[in-house]
Order: structure tokens, then C-alpha cells, then sequence
């Protein structure tokens, strides 16, 4: 039986990891028994870059997915196979919930003042002694102060939480009356999976995570559903700025206070746990949200992906009670600065890597090769001279490869720890598998087999989307694109064999 | 039939010998030559890899069967009568090489959508 997983990303580190779900999905990483990833990015800081981009990618996804396989369910490999869909997808009515909007994200209500007003809208706590006690709990330093502005009680929620989970506890609490998650209480149905993503040691997440299990569990329809989360330990740092709400001094204190509260807490509550940390090797500059809070793509995020795939794979019999719940961490062979796929164990490689080498090879062929086949026989069967510039799936393809994959592997490239799996900037696609070249044979100086060359990527995409084109309708062309853009990715695989691998000692 | 069409283009000739010999003959060449270029260009090559299957490809193929039909015509008339070239000659080598263009236009149409590479070409 097939089920919906519906994936909370949580804050900056929820919505940075959904990014990277997206590209393995897109990639073509397999699902089993899903039948549709419903992701939901919770964030009070609306202009958050991180969040935005992430919506940006999902947005493209959607629009791809629905161009190419239009809502045909039984379309479950190659890229974009998976149906990743918003929330107002699930169903089309269901009573008593207004509908939300089509998009991807979880809108808080009520959020564009400050804490102290979201409390007191009216301002009738002033002389109560209620606001006595508000002032005692968080920071009041007086108007006047230069750091008026960044005091607990006078943060702008729709900023975010900026490091203050006592903040979002509040906030949190009131996500229960909005009608948006009143339609996900109600979406939810008995089979179906759901997973949250949060970091512990921010404000969004780590007040975010505990309160939504709560307000999940709260309908006793779905408190026996599978539970899986996916907790981030500090796993970079923040400048020093005094002038910011942000210290990263406090992360690990942060840290070990939210593994305490949730130790108590969360027990019983989740029946698969994931943890992810890393040594912070990478200075972030310090910014405390809005367009500015704009992170380069980290390995532990794909690694964070991967977890959402593994909770959505796994069997119901592998899943216990949450009496028992089950904790998974996530290791690499050895411990090095500069990661590529050769650091990986083999399931890894074969669910995660493999398909995200196809798709590297398929974004290489696609931006870089096929406008310069403008003359073959395919280019023109497929109307691409026209299609590429002024079609919507065309140009929603170039942005994902483009601006959103091509980017989120360049920052992961860039960042630290550096994870470097592929050449991209090299022309040559014999050498785009770090750690595995594609040989070219010679015989007295003749070249027999050049590997991946443009003869033979002409040769094959000529006859694949001949093959093709006999199995699809006219009316199926941008399926058969996709179609022809995975099979040409295979071919090139195939020359490459197989994955780089080395023990390590 | 190849009689028909070459009186019709050139108009008669007095020596009997055209309408026996040489335009049977240098009809049925020429239709088999367009043929076989078709084949190759569009079946054999055409299927096989992108090597030559772009208009420039098949304009030069289309000079190649031109140049041997025009020859086929100047050298079977000339054998057949035994008499040196003259006008008439010359006018069924460029008519023969019209001809040829048109046979070899045709099978292009039919045969490119049985072409891998060449299915766009020349159009």
C-alpha cells in the first residue's frame, strides 16, 4: 500500500536540507511504497534567502514534474520521478479545512511585529504584573539602548527567532490555530509517514521540533503514524558581532540543553531518530536572518537528505514502536577534509551517488552539449531550437540545473568540510568522476575509443530519441526529453563502468 | 517508359538509336544510381553514425550523382552513336542531370523517415 510522507523542514537547517532532498529527488533517487514526498517548510522568517531559494527549487521541481509526467502516478524513476507536490495537492476537499494555497511553506499568522506586541497586541500587560514577569524571562533592556532593537521582547518575529528558542516556544504554540495546519492535521491519513527536520542549536528549529510533535500527536487520528525526525548538531560557526542576537558560543550549551529537554520530552514520541553533526570547520558570516542568511550548501545536508530517504524506505516492520525508539547516526570510511564519493560506504553510493552521477552527467549534457548539436537530426525532431528559450519546462529545466543543482554542488564544493564529487568546471566529461578517469584507447596513435566524446554523445542521443520516439506520442515530449536525458546519462555511465572506490587504511 | 520522358525533355532525335538504347539505358542507370545514393546517404550512413547527414553532406552527394549522370549521358550517347560530342549530347547530359536531381528529391522525401540522423535533411 502507497503513502503520502510529509517532510517538516524546520527554520533555516529545515528548509537547507529540503533543498537538498530536492536534488536527490530529482535526481532520481528511489522510493519505495511513496506516493507522494509532501515537503512543508516551516519558517517565521519570510525572507529568509536560505528559504526562499529552497522554495524557488521545489517550485521548478513541481513544474517539471507536472510538464513531464503530467499526474501520473505510476512514473516513479528518472529524473524527477517522485512526485513532490505541495499540500494542497493531497486532496481536493477535504470538510471543514479551507484549502490552503499552492505552495510549499507553512504560513504563521499575526507575525510582522515584535515578540512583546505579539503577546500584548492591545498593550494591556502594561503596569501587570503578567509584564513583570515577561521582563524577567527575556531580555529588557530599555528603549534608548543600542541594542533596543535586538532585546528578546523587541525582536520582529517575522525575522525568525534568531537563536532564541524561548522565543519560539511561544510562537509555536499558537501554529495550532492557523488554517493551514489545520488542513495538514486533516491531510494526514492513517498510513502515512512524517518526518522533521530541525536544528538544535538555532531558535526556529529547536523550539520548533518538540512543539510540533506535540501538536501533531495531539489528533488522535494520526498519533500511531510513523514518526521519523532528523536533529542537526552544530555543524558550522558565526562570526563575532556583538551588536548580533546570534553567538556561537552558545551553540554547544544550546545544544546540550535541547538534547536534555527532548531525552525527557520526546520519549515515546518518534520511532526512528536520526542525528547528524560535524566538527564546525566554516566561519559563516554572522547574519541573523532575512535575505542576507544565505548559507552555502553543506555536505551535512545531503547527508540530511539522505535520512528522509532512508525513514521513507523503510519497511513498516523495520520501524518498532516508539516505545523503542530506533537512532541512526551516519558515517563515512575515513575522516578527511576534502570528501568525494569514494568516502562513501557502497549503499551509499548505489541509492544516493549513483543516481546524482547520472544527473551530473545529464546537467553537463544538457547546458553545455546540446546547445552546440543545434544541426542534429534529434535537436530539431524534438523542436528544441525553439522550445529551449521560450517554453516554461525548458526554461524551468535550465533554471534547475542551472541555478539550483549546478550552484547547491558548488557550494558544498566550496565549503567546509569540502565535498567534491565531481569536475564540473572541466570540459571533458571523461574526467568529471573525481577519482575515476574514462581512459581513451589508442592503437598506434589512433584513437579507437575517445570515451565520452561529442561523436558519441551525437551517436547515441540520435538513436535513443529515435528509440523513443516509437514508444512516446508526439504529445509526450517533454517526458521524452527527460526520458532521453536519463538514458544518454546511463550510456555515459556505462563508459564510466563504475564508481571510484578505495580502501581505505 | 524512360524513351517517353527523355523525348519529351530533349525532344526526338533522328538517329533511331536514342530511342532504343540509349534512353532505356541511361534512364534505368540513373533511376538506380539516385536510388542507391538515397540508400546510402539516408539508410546506411544515415542509420549508422552522424557523419554525413547535414545539408552540405547531401548537396555534395546530390553534385556526385549529378556529375555521374551527366557523364552516364554524354558517355552512353557517344559510345551508342559513335559519332563525337555535339549539341544534342550536352543537352540530355544537363537534362539527364536534372532528372536525377528530381529521382534523387524524391527518394530523399521517402527515405528520411527511415533515417536516424538524416531525418531532417536537406529539410
Amino acid at each position: 500500500m502507497t503513502r503520502n510522507v510529509y517532510v517538516f523542514g524546520i527554520g533555516g537547517t529545515g528548509a537547507r536540507i529540503i533543498r537538498s532532498l530536492t536534488m536527490l529527488l530529482a535526481s532520481g533517487v528511489q522510493l519505495t511504497g511513496t506516493h507522494k514526498i509532501i515537503p512543508i517548510i516551516i519558517d517565521v522568517d519570510a525572507k529568509n534567502a536560505d528559504t526562499t531559494r529552497t522554495l524557488k527549487a521545489l517550485d521548478a521541481y513541481k513544474l517539471i514534474r507536472e510538464r513531464g509526467y503530467g499526474n501520473r502516478e505510476d512514473v516513479k524513476d528518472g529524473f524527477f520521478g517522485v512526485n513532490l507536490n505541495t499540500l494542497s495537492s493531497v486532496t481536493s476537499e477535504i470538510s471543514g479545512a479551507e484549502k490552503p494555497d499552492d505552495s510549499f511553506q507553512l504560513q504563521f499568522e499575526n507575525l510582522e511585529t515584535s515578540f512583546i506586541r505579539y503577546i500584548d497586541p492591545k498593550e494591556e500587560l502594561a503596569g501587570d504584573v503578567t509584564m513583570d514577569l515577561l521582563e524577567a524571562l527575556y531580555d529588557n533592556t530599555p528603549p534608548g539602548h543600542d541594542n533596543f532593537s535586538h532585546t528578546e521582547l523587541n525582536l520582529r518575529l517575522d525575522l525568525g527567532f534568531k537563536g532564541n528558542p524561548n522565543i519560539g516556544t511561544v510562537v509555536f504554540n499558537n501554529l495550532a490555530t492557523t488554517k493551514a495546519f489545520q488542513y495538514v492535521l486533516k491531510s494526514i491519513s492513517e498510513n502515512d509517514r512524517i518526518f522533521i527536520i530541525s536544528s538544535i542549536f538555532g531558535g526556529t528549529g529547536s523550539s520548533g521540533f518538540p512543539q510540533l510533535v506535540r501538536l501533531l500527536q495531539e489528533e488522535e487520528r494520526i498519533r500511531a503514524n510513523p514518526f521519523g525526525a532528523l536533529t542537526v548538531m552544530p555543524y558550522f560557526n558565526v562570526t563575532d558581532d556583538k551588536k548580533s542576537a546570534i553567538n556561537s558560543d552558545r551553540f554547544n550549551a544550546k545544544t546540550e540543553a535541547a538534547l536534555t529537554y527532548y531525552a525527557k520530552y520526546l520519549k515515546g514520541k518518534i520511532n526512528a531518530f536520526y542525528q547528524l553533526w560535524d566538527r564546525p570547520l566554516k566561519q559563516y558570516e554572522n547574519k541573523e536572518g532575512g535575505a542576507e542568511q544565505h548559507n552555502n550548501a553543506h555536505l551535512i545536508e545531503l547527508i540530511g537528505a539522505t535520512a528522509i530517504i532512508d525513514f521513507a524506505n523503510k519497511p513498516d516492520n523495520a520501524l518498532k514502536s516508539k516505545d523503542k525508539t530506533v537512532y541512526f547516526d551516519f558515517g563515512i570510511q575515513h575522516e578527511d577534509q576534502l570528501i568525494d564519493i569514494r568516502h562513501f560506504y557502497d549503499t551509499t553510493k548505489n541509492t544516493i551517488l549513483y543516481p546524482l552521477t547520472l544527473f551530473t552527467y545529464a546537467m553537463k549534457i544538457y547546458l553545455e552539449k546540446i546547445p552546440e548539436f543545434k544541426n542534429e537530426a534529434f535537436y530539431k525532431e524534438l523542436n528544441l531550437n525553439h522550445q529551449l528559450t521560450s517554453d516554461p519546462f525548458y526554461q524551468s529545466l535550465t533554471a534547475f540545473f542551472d541555478k539550483h543543482y549546478k550552484t547547491w554542488l558548488k557550494e558544498m564544493m566550496e565549503n567546509e568540510r569540502k565535498f567534491q564529487p565531481f569536475n564540473i568546471d572541466l570540459a571533458d566529461l571523461n574526467s568529471l568522476v573525481r577519482g575515476r578517469q574514462i581512459e581513451v584507447k589508442k592503437v598506434l596513435g589512433i584513437v579507437t575509443n575517445g570515451g565520452i566524446t561529442d561523436a558519441f554523445l551525437k551517436e547515441r542521443l540520435g538513436k535513443l530519441e529515435d528509440e523513443l520516439k516509437k514508444k512516446m506520442p508526439e504529445n509526450e515530449r517533454e517526458k521524452r526529453f527527460l526520458k532521453l536525458l536519463h538514458e544518454i546519462a546511463e550510456e555515459c555511465f556505462k563508459k564510466l563502468e563504475k564508481l571510484p572506490s578505495e580502501v581505505f587504511h | 517508359m524512360f524513351t517517353a520522358i527523355y523525348e519529351l525533355l530533349c525532344g526526338k532525335n533522328d538517329d533511331p538509336i536514342y530511342a532504343s538504347n540509349v534512353y532505356p539505358y541511361v534512364g534505368l542507370f540513373t533511376l538506380v544510381y539516385a536510388i542507391v545514393f538515397a540508400i546510402v546517404f539516408y539508410l546506411l550512413l544515415g542509420r549508422w553514425r552522424p557523419v554525413w547527414d547535414k545539408v552540405s553532406h547531401w548537396i555534395i552527394t546530390l553534385v556526385i550523382l549529378i556529375a555521374i549522370a551527366a557523364y552516364l549521358a554524354l558517355d552512353q550517347s557517344k559510345s551508342a552513336t559513335g559519332e563525337n560530342y555535339d549539341a544534342f549530347m550536352y543537352k540530355f547530359a544537363i537534362i539527364n542531370a536534372v532528372v536525377a536531381t528530381v529521382y534523387f528529391f524524391i527518394f530523399s522525401v521517402i527515405l528520411k523517415r527511415a533515417s536516424i540522423f538524416a531525418r531532417r535533411t536537406p529539410f
